[in-house]
């Protein structure tokens, strides 16, 4: 028996349960074909996540990106339990023909079933992040007290910083996704450090010593855990945070207590 | 104990990372368990400094009692200056393998100039292990790293046994990096990785077996304290995960615990 295989194992079961991780980057995605096997249910992706996630999932569905919006965020408000701290993000494009007031009452209802967040792909969904074109998002974001979730690569660091700047009761978490925002390390480390309304998703932090770095450059509470999963694998989030030189408390923060605090309140109406 | 089949002495740069300090490098060794680390020195890959790796190769292995041994680095650009030092080096204990990154040399795996370095390996019962990679739309250069690429010379050499870095990398270099696996039985996988599939280490296991698979980190660019969590979090015996972190590499490479 290799004793110190068995003690990191033991180490790493000890973490789930001692620290309690909130997954604010969890994606529910029956659909994905991408993948060494099939794709979990809509049900046991979700049980599968809680086993080491015990404190909650912000969930997005897959089709929101992949099939459409509407129809990924319409599976996804069918799953959430907001009493079980299973939460959700919309995925949103600004089209003229669905704003004003039938949008509002979008929002309302589904913040009503537990979605907390929205998130944007301008990109891959074609449009600008100016106020001109989301501008209606933004105020929807700062009224609902919702944060805004947004990739380094669907935008440029300095479209995040101009959103910081334009918008600053509104809170951003940029989702490093599926690209690899290791290499960025440089823009978010003075992003982070710079504007308070700023916060990153720890799934691509994987530089050697960087959430150490991290926490005393810009502080714990500028990172919130999140997994990539289902695409990802969970585990990895886990021990970055689990095994990283930094206090229990700041651990815990990362873990799910930034989580909480962006979150709470969120989706209800100013 | 944990044997790491992927590391780097040196800095990389690009982006913002720690400065490389071997110091340290054996204090992470010592934090995770690592009782080995296999390195490829940055500078050599990135820039042919041969020179100066060399000297750093050998201050490593030597601060750290034998621990911290090195791949060859060749450079198929590069043929002479590679092979004058995989010669010089040939019977030093702290050179256990050779390594190739067809990326960083834009140079195709299967391109003919590697030849001198696949008959070097045989002639001196040497492993390779190279970086693989999937086909990328932001880089280009990965295509030279693709599993298939590496086709022609597996079948020349079978006696060599080669390390597919990354196992492929990401999804679909995986699934080839399999495919290729299944094919020649001297193809073994590192889990070297920043953003790593769901269900990779079993996927591994579930296909060629539990005997083929390294633990790998990628230091010091990557932090082997996320990277273990590829085999922690995975759904496949603790045994497995044993042979994954010790076993596998130590009947390779010829290795016992001290």
């Amino acid at each position: 028996m290799n004793k110190s295989v068995q003690m990191l194992q033991e180490r790493y079961e000890e973490a789930i349960k001692q620290y309690n991780f909130f997954d604010f980057n969890f994606w529910n995605d029956p659909l994905d074909i991408e993948r060494f096997y099939p794709a979990p249910g809509k049900f046991e992706a979700i049980e599968q996540i809680r086993k080491v996630c015990t404190a909650g999932v912000l969930m997005t569905n897959g089709a929101s990106k992949t099939v459409d919006p509407g129809i990924g965020n319409g599976r996804l408000v069918e799953l959430l339990n907001p009493a079980d701290n299973v939460f959700g993000a919309l995925i949103v494009t600004p089209d003229p023909q669905f704003s004003g007031p039938a949008f509002e009452e979008y929002i309302d209802k589904m913040t009503k079933a537990g979605v907390v967040a929205l998130r944007l792909y301008p990109k891959r969904f074609y449009h600008s992040l100016s106020d001109t074109v989301c501008g209606e998002f933004y105020e929807i974001l700062e009224s609902y007290n919702m944060p805004l979730i947004i990739s380094h690569v669907e935008t440029s660091w300095d479209g995040i910083e101009s959103l910081c700047k334009r918008h600053p009761n509104m809170k951003i978490v940029v989702d490093g996704g599926d690209a690899k925002i290791l290499y960025h390390n440089r823009d978010y480390m003075a992003m982070l450090k710079a504007y308070d309304n700023l916060f990153v998703d720890t799934h691509g932090l994987v530089v050697y010593d960087e959430i150490e770095d991290l926490c005393k450059i810009v502080g714990a509470e500028k990172l919130v855990f999140g997994s990539y999963a289902v695409y990802n694998e969970p585990a990895i989030s886990i021990t970055s945070i689990a095994f990283a030189h930094i206090s229990e408390e700041e651990k815990k923060l990362i873990a799910h207590g930034n989580a909480f605090r962006l979150l709470d309140g969120a989706g209800k109406k100013k | 104990m944990i044997i790491d089949t992927h590391m780097h002495l040196g800095e990389i740069i690009g982006y913002c990372n720690y400065p490389f300090n071997i110091e340290k490098q054996i204090q992470v060794m010592d934090e995770v368990g690592i009782l080995y680390g296999f390195s490829a020195h940055n500078i050599a890959i990135g820039a042919d400094d041969f020179e100066y790796a060399e000297d750093e190769v050998a201050k490593a292995y030597e601060m750290s009692g034998g621990r911290i041994m090195a791949f060859h680095f060749f450079d198929p650009r590069e043929t002479d200056r590679s092979l004058y030092f995989m010669e010089k080096h040939k019977k030093d204990p702290a050179y256990i393998g050779i390594k190739f990154h067809p990326s960083m040399s834009y140079t195709d795996a299967a391109d003919e100039r590697y030849r001198p370095s696949w008959e070097f390996a045989k002639e001196n019962k040497l492993p390779i292990m190279s970086h693989t990679w999937d086909l990328s739309l932001t880089n280009f250069k990965q295509k030279y790293s693709h599993p298939t690429a590496f086709v022609k010379y597996l079948e020349e050499y079978p006696e060599v046994p080669f390390i597919m870095g990354h196992s492929g990398g990401r999804y679909n270099g995986v699934r080839a990096a399999v495919e290729v696996g299944k094919r020649f039985p001297q193809v073994y996988f590192d889990l070297a990785g920043d953003l790593v599939a769901a269900g990779l280490a079993k996927y591994l296991v579930d296909n060629v077996g539990d005997r083929r698979i390294f633990y790998a980190s990628d230091y010091c660019m990557m932090d082997p304290r996320t990277t273990i969590g590829t085999v922690l979090g995975a759904d496949i015996p603790m045994e497995t995960k044993e042979r994954i972190f010790w076993d596998n590499a130590a009947e390779v490479f010829g290795l016992s615990e001290k």
